[in-house]
C-alpha cells in the first residue's frame, strides 16, 4: 500500500516536474527546477531570437526553414532528456511537419458564444474547401479537424489536449478572448499557431506567445472608441456599463469608458458581473436606478436575461438607449424573445464587414456550407485566418508551424496584392511577395500579429428584430 | 411597443426616426448617427412604426432642413469634430444656441471658434489628425442653461487622420444661482425591499429543488449530484410545450406534463439505478460518484438536443415590472412566490399528518427500526424519489420562467441547493425551505458590500459561518458522534 502510494507520489512529482518546465514562458519561473530543465528553458528562449531574424529577410526562407528545424531538433533532444530524468514521457512536438496541413478548430459549439459558431464553422469548412479546390498545400489536402471551445477554459483545453495528439498544426479559435487566454500558453508552447478570428480583447497585442499568436479580429482599442463615439453622437450624456467579467469585457470596458469620458461623457455606473450567476436581479436594479442616458452591456449570451430584465424594469431599448458590443449584437439576441421587437432600437458596435449586405458571393458560398445560417459575425475572419496559415505554408514549404508563424505577418502587406488562395499560392510558388487582402479587409498585420487597420460595422435591431448595418467606422491602431 | 416615460429618450427615438425616414446626406447628419469620414455606407432600416411624438418635431424637421449643407468633398487626411448641446432636463429639449467653442491643435498650429446653429449643433473639419482641445465658452451659453460640470468646459482629445469624432458638453437648466440643477434620481423603491423580495423569490424557488435532495439524503443517505439535472429536465420538458416545438399549450398545462416527467424519472432512475445498487450493498461513497458520473451524462444529453444558448418560454417571457412602493415585481415573480410557498408548506403538511409522510420521516431518523416497526422501506424510498423528482422539475419550471431555460441551469443550482440543504438541517424538509430562504436573501445582500460578480462568494461564506456555530445546520438535531 505504502509503495503504490509512493509510486503515485513520484508520478505526481514526476508531472508537476514537467509543468513547471513547460509551463515557464520566459525563464523567470524555472528557477526552482534542475538544472537540466533550466537548460531546456534557455535553449527554448532562443527560439524568438531566431524568429525575430527571419522577419528581417523572408526572402531566404527555406534555408531558414532548415534553419529552425535544426533548432526544433535540439529542443526535441532536450525533451527528451527532460523525459527520461523525470521517467515520463514528454509529448510530442505538435508543430512538426509531417507533409499535411492540419487545422484544429477551438469554436463555441457551447456555451454564454455558442450563437458565434455557426458562421465560424461555416467559413472554416468553406477556406478547407477554397484551398483543397486550388491543390491543397505543398502537394497535400489539408485538414480540418473541428472541435468545441465552450464557454470556460476546460472544454477548450480538452479540446486542444485532444487536437495537440492528433498533429494539428494550426488552432483556428476561440473566439472568446478569456477562452483564449486558457489556451494560449498550451498551444504556443507546444510549437503549434494559435489563430483566432474573433479575439479582440487588447490583452493579446502585448501577450508573450514566441511569435505564435495571430489573430484577424482587431484589438478592441478600435471597436471601444467606435462605441464611446456612437454613444456620445447619440447624445448619451450618463452611461451605465454591464460588464462581463473577464478578458474581453474589461478591455472593451476600459477602451470604451477612456475616450467616451475623455469626449463628455459621464460613466455614471459600471458593473463586472459573472455570467454564470443565477440571477441578475441586483445588477440590473443597480443599473436601472443610476438612472442614465444609455446603458451598454457588453456580454454573450446571458445579454437576453439581462435585456429581458431591463425591459420588465422598464429600462429597455423603447425606453432608454441600449447599447451592445460584438459580443452580443447578433440576430440570435431577437430570436431569444418570442416577440423580437422588444429589442428594436438597440445599437452597437461589430468589427468586420458587412458579409450579409456587401459580400454576396461570400455569403452564397457560405449559406452554401451551412444553409441555417443566422448570423455571419467573423465568418469573414475565419476564412481569411485559415487562408493565412495555408499561405504561410506553401510559403515555408512545410506545415512545420515554427516555420510558418515568422511569414504571417509579410504576407499581408508590402507585395503584390491578390485576394484568394489561389491565386496567392501561383504569386508564392513563382517566387512574388504578395500582400494578402482577405474577406474581412486589408488585414495589414503589424509586428504583433494583428490588423493594423479595422472597420468598425454600426449595427442596430429593427422592428422586426434583424439587425441592420446603420454605417461604418474606419480605424486605425 | 410600450409608450416611453424615461426622460432623454424623446430626443433619441425622434432623431432617429428623422435619420431613418428621410435618409440625409451624410454629411448632413450633424448628430452623426452611424457617421465616418472615410467609409460611410447608410442602408437604412425599414418598417419603423409612425410615432405619435414624431408630429411635435414638424417644425425641427423643418429646422433641420434649413441647416442641411451640400456634402463637402473631403479630403484624405481632414478629421472631423462634431457634437451638439442641447438641454434635455426639461419638459421639452431646449437647444443651446450660439454657443461658442474654441478648437485648437496642441502645438499650436490650428485654432478655430465654431458657433452652435438653432439645432444646437456643431461641426468643424480640422485639417489633420493629432492632439486638440476644444473649450466651451459657458459666457455663451444661452440664459437658463448651464454646464452640467463647470470644471470640463475643456476637454482634451487626439484624433486620427480621416476619423469623425463626436464631442460632448452635457447641460443643464440651470437654477437661480446659475448652475445646474441637479436632476434627482426618481427611482422608485427602496433597494433593501427590493434586494429582500428578489432573495425570497431565488429562495423559494432554491427551496422547492432542493426538498427531493434534502429527502433522498435523510432516507438513503446519498447525495445526490444529478438532482440538479432533474431540475433542468423539468424546465426543458415545459419548455418543449411551450416555446420548442411549433405547436404550443399553456405553460401551466406545460408545467404539469414536466412535473409528471420530472416524477417518472424519479422514480425509474431509482428503480433501475438506486434499488439495485442498495441491494448489492454499495458503498455510498460509490453511489456519489455514480450520481456524478450520470450527473454529468444527463447534462451533456441535453446541451446535445437542447443547445448552449439560453432560452425563455413563450406564455409570460416579458412581463413589466409593478411599482408596489417599496419595491418592483413583475407579476409573473408574485404568482411564483405565493405559488411556491404555498407548495413548500403543503409539503411540510403532507409530511407532518399524512401517514407516508410519517413513514419517510421515521425512515430518515432510524431506518433499522422503521422496518423492523413494519415500514415497507423500499416503497417508502421510491415514494421519495418520485416527490422530490416531481418538485424538482416543477421548481425547473419556476426558475426557467423567472429567469432562463439552458442546459446548465440546474447543476448551476446545485451548488446552492447543497448549501441551501447543509444550512438548514440535512434530511429535513423545513430545515431546506428555511436554509434556502437564508441563502436567497443572503445572495442578494451581499451585492450591497461586495462586487455582483462574488456574490455567490459571500453567500457561501456565510454558510460556512453558520456552520461552525451550529454544525447540524439550523433545523436540523444534534447527533451524538462516535
Amino acid at each position: 500500500m505504502r509503495n503504490t502510494l509512493m509510486r503515485l507520489l513520484a508520478v505526481l512529482m514526476a508531472f508537476g516536474l514537467i509543468a513547471a518546465a513547460c509551463g515557464s514562458d520566459g525563464g523567470d519561473t524555472a528557477t526552482d527546477d534542475d538544472g537540466d530543465s533550466t537548460a531546456t528553458t534557455e535553449a527554448m528562449e532562443e527560439t524568438p531570437e531566431t524568429t525575430e531574424a527571419m522577419e528581417e529577410t523572408p526572402e531566404t526562407t527555406e534555408a531558414m526553414a532548415e534553419d529552425d528545424g535544426g533548432e526544433d531538433e535540439a529542443m526535441a533532444e532536450d525533451d527528451e532528456a527532460m523525459a527520461e530524468d523525470d521517467g515520463e514521457e514528454a509529448p510530442t512536438s505538435g508543430g512538426a511537419g509531417d507533409g499535411v496541413l492540419r487545422f484544429g478548430g477551438i469554436l463555441p459549439e457551447t456555451g454564454n458564444l455558442a450563437f458565434l459558431g455557426p458562421p465560424e464553422f461555416a467559413g472554416a469548412e468553406l477556406a478547407v474547401q477554397d484551398i483543397n479546390a486550388a491543390g491543397g498545400v505543398n502537394g497535400a489536402d489539408v485538414e480540418w479537424l473541428p472541435g468545441d471551445s465552450g464557454d470556460n477554459g476546460d472544454v477548450a483545453n480538452q479540446t486542444v489536449d485532444r487536437l495537440l495528439g492528433e498533429d494539428v498544426d494550426a488552432f483556428i479559435g476561440a473566439a472568446s478572448s478569456g477562452v483564449s487566454l486558457t489556451v494560449i500558453d498550451k498551444i504556443t508552447q507546444a510549437g503549434v499557431i494559435h489563430f483566432s478570428p474573433a479575439n479582440t480583447s487588447p490583452a493579446f497585442t502585448d501577450y508573450d506567445d514566441n511569435g505564435l499568436y495571430f489573430r484577424t479580429a482587431p484589438s478592441d482599442v478600435v471597436q471601444g472608441a467606435a462605441l464611446a463615439d456612437l454613444m456620445l453622437g447619440d447624445g448619451a450624456e450618463t452611461a451605465a456599463f454591464l460588464v462581463l467579467n473577464d478578458s474581453y469585457g474589461t478591455g472593451l470596458l476600459d477602451a470604451t469608458k477612456g475616450p467616451y469620458e475623455a469626449n463628455g461623457g459621464t460613466v455614471a455606473f459600471e458593473n463586472i458581473y459573472d455570467p454564470k450567476a443565477e440571477n441578475f436581479d441586483a445588477e440590473i436594479a443597480d443599473a436601472i436606478a443610476a438612472d442614465t442616458d444609455a446603458i451598454v452591456i457588453i456580454g454573450f449570451d446571458e445579454t437576453s436575461k439581462i435585456l429581458t430584465g431591463l425591459i420588465e424594469g422598464g429600462a429597455g431599448p423603447s425606453e432608454k438607449m441600449i447599447y451592445g458590443t460584438d459580443g452580443n449584437m447578433g440576430n440570435a439576441l431577437a430570436s431569444s424573445f418570442d416577440d423580437p421587437s422588444v429589442v428594436a432600437g438597440m445599437r452597437g458596435t461589430l468589427p468586420g464587414v458587412d458579409v450579409a449586405g456587401e459580400l454576396a458571393d461570400f455569403k452564397g458560398a457560405l449559406d452554401a456550407v451551412d444553409p441555417e445560417l443566422e448570423d455571419y459575425s467573423y465568418s469573414a475572419e475565419t476564412y481569411d485566418a485559415m487562408v493565412l496559415v495555408a499561405l504561410g505554408a506553401v510559403a515555408a514549404g512545410t506545415d512545420d508551424a515554427t516555420a510558418i508563424a515568422p511569414l504571417l505577418n509579410d504576407l499581408t502587406k508590402d507585395g503584390e496584392k491578390c485576394n484568394n488562395f489561389a491565386d496567392c499560392k501561383a504569386l508564392i510558388e513563382a517566387g512574388t511577395d504578395i500582400d494578402y487582402d482577405g474577406v474581412s479587409g486589408p488585414l495589414e498585420f503589424g509586428d504583433a500579429g494583428e490588423p493594423t487597420q479595422a472597420s468598425i460595422l454600426i449595427l442596430e435591431f429593427d422592428e422586426t428584430g434583424t439587425l441592420q448595418v446603420d454605417g461604418s467606422i474606419q480605424g486605425q491602431i | 411597443m410600450p409608450r416611453a416615460s424615461a426622460r432623454g429618450t424623446f430626443t433619441f427615438s425622434s432623431r432617429f426616426d428623422l435619420l431613418q425616414r428621410h435618409r440625409l446626406p451624410s454629411n448632413v447628419d450633424h448628430e452623426g448617427v452611424g457617421r465616418a469620414s472615410v467609409v460611410q455606407r447608410c442602408t437604412g432600416p425599414g418598417g419603423f412604426i409612425i410615432r405619435t411624438r414624431f408630429l411635435l418635431l414638424v417644425p425641427l424637421v423643418a429646422a433641420f432642413f434649413a441647416f442641411a449643407t451640400p456634402v463637402a468633398a473631403q479630403e484624405e487626411t481632414a478629421a472631423t469634430v462634431r457634437g451638439s448641446i442641447v438641454d434635455k432636463t426639461g419638459e421639452e429639449d431646449v437647444p443651446a444656441v450660439g454657443v461658442e467653442i474654441a478648437i485648437a491643435s496642441a502645438d499650436g498650429s490650428f485654432s478655430e471658434t465654431v458657433v452652435t446653429d438653432d439645432e444646437g449643433s456643431w461641426e468643424l473639419e480640422l485639417p489633420s489628425g493629432g492632439d486638440y482641445t476644444a473649450t466651451l465658452d459657458p459666457a455663451t451659453l444661452p440664459e437658463g442653461i448651464a454646464l452640467r460640470n463647470p470644471d470640463r468646459a475643456m476637454l482634451e482629445f487626439d484624433i486620427n487622420d480621416g476619423a469623425s469624432r463626436a464631442l460632448l458638453f452635457p447641460v443643464a437648466s440651470a437654477g437661480e444661482d446659475g448652475t445646474a440643477v441637479s436632476t434627482a434620481s426618481t427611482g422608485g423603491g427602496n433597494k433593501y425591499v427590493q434586494l429582500l423580495v428578489d432573495g425570497i423569490k431565488l429562495g423559494l424557488i432554491i427551496g422547492m429543488c432542493s426538498i427531493g435532495l434534502s429527502l433522498v439524503f435523510g432516507t438513503t443517505g446519498l447525495v445526490n449530484f444529478a438532482h440538479g439535472e432533474t431540475v433542468t429536465l423539468g424546465a426543458v420538458t415545459a419548455f418543449l410545450f411551450n416555446g420548442w416545438l411549433d405547436w404550443t399549450i399553456s405553460i401551466f398545462l406545460a408545467a404539469l406534463i414536466a412535473t409528471a416527467v420530472g416524477g417518472l424519472a424519479g422514480g425509474a432512475f431509482d428503480a433501475a439505478v438506486w434499488a439495485p445498487l442498495r441491494r448489492k450493498g454499495a458503498s455510498l461513497i460509490s453511489m456519489l460518484v455514480v450520481s456524478i458520473g450520470f450527473s454529468i451524462f444527463f447534462r451533456y444529453v441535453i446541451l446535445w438536443r437542447l443547445g448552449g444558448r439560453a432560452n425563455f418560454y413563450k406564455d409570460y417571457a416579458l412581463q413589466r415590472r409593478r411599482d408596489f412602493g417599496l419595491f418592483s415585481l413583475a407579476p409573473k415573480d408574485i404568482f411564483i412566490i405565493f405559488f411556491s410557498l404555498a407548495v413548500l408548506i403543503a409539503v411540510g403538511l403532507l409530511l407532518q399528518r399524512t401517514r407516508t409522510g410519517k413513514a419517510m420521516r421515521a425512515v430518515a431518523d432510524n431506518r433499522d427500526l422503521a422496518e423492523s416497526s413494519g415500514i415497507d422501506v423500499q416503497r417508502v424510498i421510491r415514494i421519495v424519489w418520485i416527490a422530490g423528482g416531481a418538485l424538482a422539475a416543477l421548481g425547473g419550471v419556476l426558475f426557467g420562467s423567472t429567469e432562463s431555460i439552458g442546459w446548465e441551469m440546474g447543476f448551476r443550482l446545485l451548488l446552492l441547493m447543497f448549501a441551501a440543504t447543509t444550512l438548514g438541517g440535512l434530511g429535513t424538509a423545513y430545515g431546506a425551505l428555511l436554509g434556502s430562504l437564508v441563502v436567497g436573501i443572503f445572495i442578494q445582500y451581499v451585492t450591497l458590500v461586495l462586487p455582483t460578480d462574488m456574490k455567490n462568494i459571500g453567500a457561501l461564506l456565510t454558510l460556512v459561518l453558520i456552520l461552525l456555530v451550529r454544525p447540524q445546520g439550523i433545523l436540523g438535531r444534534k447527533e451524538r458522534i462516535g
